[in-house]
Order: C-alpha cells, then sequence, then structure tokens
C-alpha cells in the first residue's frame, strides 16, 4: 500500500479510501442521481462513491457545497478559500488543504501566502485582514469552539462586512464536515 | 425573514435570532444556503432509509456532539426528539461509552474522536468499526452524521455570536 503523505502541500494528491467505493455498475436509480451522473459520465471519482453508500445526504450535500464556495455577493473566492485552508490546515485534513491552497494559488496568482501557512510562518506573512479570517475560521473550528466575540469584534473592526463574516462562518463550517469525511474515509497519497 | 421560515429552521431557532435582528438581511442574502442546511439536515437526522442508524439512535448521537461543543441548546432540541423511555437517552451522557454493547462502545468512541479531534483518526478507527460488525453503507451514514452536526453546530454558534456582537 502507498504511504499516506503527512505534510501540507498545495499539489493535489489522489485520495485512497479506507472503506470500500460502491461499484458504479451497481448503483442504484437514487444512487446514479445523488451523483449527478449522466450515459456518458465514466469520471465519477472514489470519493463520490464512497460518499454514495448514503444517497440522501450526498444529495442534500452537493449543492450546499457548492452555494456556500461559489455564491456571489458576500466573502470574496479568494477569501472564502483561505477560511476553508484555515479549517482544513487545524483539522489536518492534507487533501482539503491542498485542493483549496491550489486554488487560492489559481486565484491570486501567488503561491507565498499558502507556503508561510504550510510551513507556520504565518505571523509574518499575513496582513491584518488575512490574520483575521483565519483566526475567526480556527478558532470557530475547534472543539468545543474558541470562537470569541474578541474574534467576531476583529473582523468587523478590519472592514468585514456582515454578509462577508456570515459567508466565513459558512465556509468554515463547511470544512468541518468535509474534513471529517475526507481526513476519516481515506488517505492522501502522492500522484 | 419570517417567523415562519426561523422556526422552519434548526439553525436560526437554535441560534436564537429574531426576525428584526440586526444580522436578518445577511441571513436573508443566504437564505437559499439555510434551506439547503436544512435539507441536509433532514437527511442526516431523519432520513427515509435510515439503515442500522435508527432516528432515535441519531437523535442521541447528535445530542452527545453537542454537549462536546459546549452547545446546550441546539443539544436540547436533540435530545427533546429521544422518547422518554428509549434506552439510546443514555447515549447524551458523554459519560456513557456504550458499556459492553460491542457495537454501541465502538460507535460512540469513533463519535467521540470524530468530534473532538478529527486530526487523530486513522484507518485503525475505520478497522475498528468494521470489527464491531457495522457495514460499509452505515459506515459513510456515520461519519455524514457526524460530519454535518458538526458544521451545524459552528453555523448556530457563528450566527448566534454576530447577532450578539454586530
Amino acid at each position: 500500500m502507498t504511504t499516506a503523505i503527512t505534510k501540507f502541500t498545495s499539489e493535489i494528491p489522489f485520495w485512497q479510501p479506507r472503506i470500500t467505493p460502491l461499484e458504479l455498475k451497481n448503483a442504484t436509480g437514487q444512487q446514479l442521481n445523488a451523483m449527478k451522473v449522466t450515459p456518458s459520465d465514466t469520471g465519477i471519482g472514489e470519493y463520490v462513491l464512497v460518499l454514495a453508500h448514503d444517497p440522501e445526504i450526498l444529495d442534500a450535500r452537493t449543492p450546499l457545497f457548492n452555494g456556500i464556495m461559489y455564491s456571489h455577493g458576500g466573502l470574496s473566492r479568494q477569501e472564502t478559500e483561505l477560511g476553508a485552508v484555515a479549517t482544513s490546515v487545524l483539522n489536518r485534513c492534507i487533501y482539503c488543504a491542498a485542493v483549496h491552497a491550489n486554488r487560492y494559488n489559481q486565484l491570486t496568482k501567488t503561491k507565498n501566502l499558502m507556503e508561510s501557512i504550510f510551513e507556520d510562518t504565518k505571523d509574518n506573512d499575513l496582513d491584518e485582514r488575512q490574520k483575521a479570517i483565519f483566526n475567526f475560521a480556527t478558532n470557530l473550528s475547534t472543539t468545543p469552539s474558541g470562537c470569541s466575540e474578541p474574534d467576531l469584534q476583529a473582523l468587523a473592526n478590519i472592514g468585514l462586512s456582515k454578509d462577508e463574516i456570515l459567508d466565513l462562518i459558512l465556509v468554515s463550517s463547511l470544512f468541518g464536515w468535509a474534513n471529517r469525511l475526507m481526513h476519516v474515509l481515506g488517505d492522501p497519497i502522492p500522484k | 425573514m419570517d417567523n415562519n421560515w426561523i422556526s422552519q429552521s434548526v439553525i436560526l431557532s437554535a441560534a436564537n435570532i429574531k426576525v428584526h435582528s440586526g444580522i436578518s438581511a445577511s441571513i436573508s442574502l443566504r437564505s437559499d444556503l439555510l434551506r439547503l442546511s436544512q435539507q441536509a439536515h433532514n437527511a442526516c437526522v431523519n432520513p427515509e432509509d435510515a439503515g442500522g442508524l435508527s432516528h432515535t439512535e441519531r437523535a442521541a448521537i447528535s445530542s452527545r456532539m453537542c454537549t462536546l461543543n459546549d452547545e446546550i441548546q441546539l443539544g436540547n432540541y436533540y435530545a427533546d426528539l429521544i422518547p422518554d423511555s428509549a434506552e439510546e437517552k443514555k447515549i447524551i451522557d458523554t459519560n456513557y461509552r456504550g458499556h459492553g454493547h460491542h457495537r454501541l462502545e465502538a460507535v460512540l468512541r469513533h463519535v467521540d474522536l470524530v468530534t473532538t479531534s478529527p486530526k487523530d483518526a486513522s484507518a485503525a478507527d475505520i478497522r475498528a468499526l468494521e470489527e464491531s460488525g457495522i457495514s460499509t453503507e452505515d459506515m459513510v451514514r456515520l461519519s455524514e452524521l457526524i460530519a454535518f452536526v458538526n458544521y451545524e453546530i459552528r453555523v448556530v454558534k457563528g450566527i448566534r455570536l454576530m447577532d450578539n456582537v454586530l
């Protein structure tokens, strides 16, 4: 068996499931619908095939996930990705952190911010707004949540609108969900 | 945003959001995401096909996860879904570990680990669930329930904090 990656990276690894994925040929109509499989679609990933064992929640989760990541009008795309990375780093979900660091880098055409987060030199390299976002997402994601009024006030003081703050709550909470699936049900392995 | 809609959203009810809250405009902007969150709640807590995890057991596990997160109001909501006579009431108490019930011991150990310290979950923890006789489908059902309720708890806490501060 290939050894799992244990260090954060912005290169997207493979995800190797720890439980047996559904075999596409055995899928029910409800499972196919939840996976959004079209007749010509043969590229369903192992992650979706694992989650298809519970089609009801997979069907409900996909539009919610996309809505939180891609809705217009609140937090910017890149700051949404920063929130996703903060939670994924806390939960040590190497796979989620890689996917969303990669997206952040694509959106900003930079690499240094994610490198400093992964190397834990972020105190030097993040600006005040990025720090407030990162800290809020991290504190909300601990168990029990360590998020307090000063964390929220810090966001408002640095200029985040209420709409942006609500979006940050949604994305950091969402990765509390995603990390608990990706990191628990599989391993990141080198491509 | 109206009272009817708030009462139909477990998140907004548990966060104690009122119609004229100072954050109601932001909540309204994301009303679609709160509705989708409620659909996910229904799919995890009251699914049509509950498999090997009954609705009552799901509510009890959810209440336990709220306790582990110091989230009293949402925890009470879940506890109230459990019939008084149900054996599953015991699960709410985080000191109860399933005494002697092999399957339940494995389930509660996993619930507590993935709730409090997901980074420490390993392949051995999945094997332990398998060895206690839990099916592949039920492992995914349990994983989604744990993961979803941990999402829901943080949205409730975050929105409540926003409402208190802003």
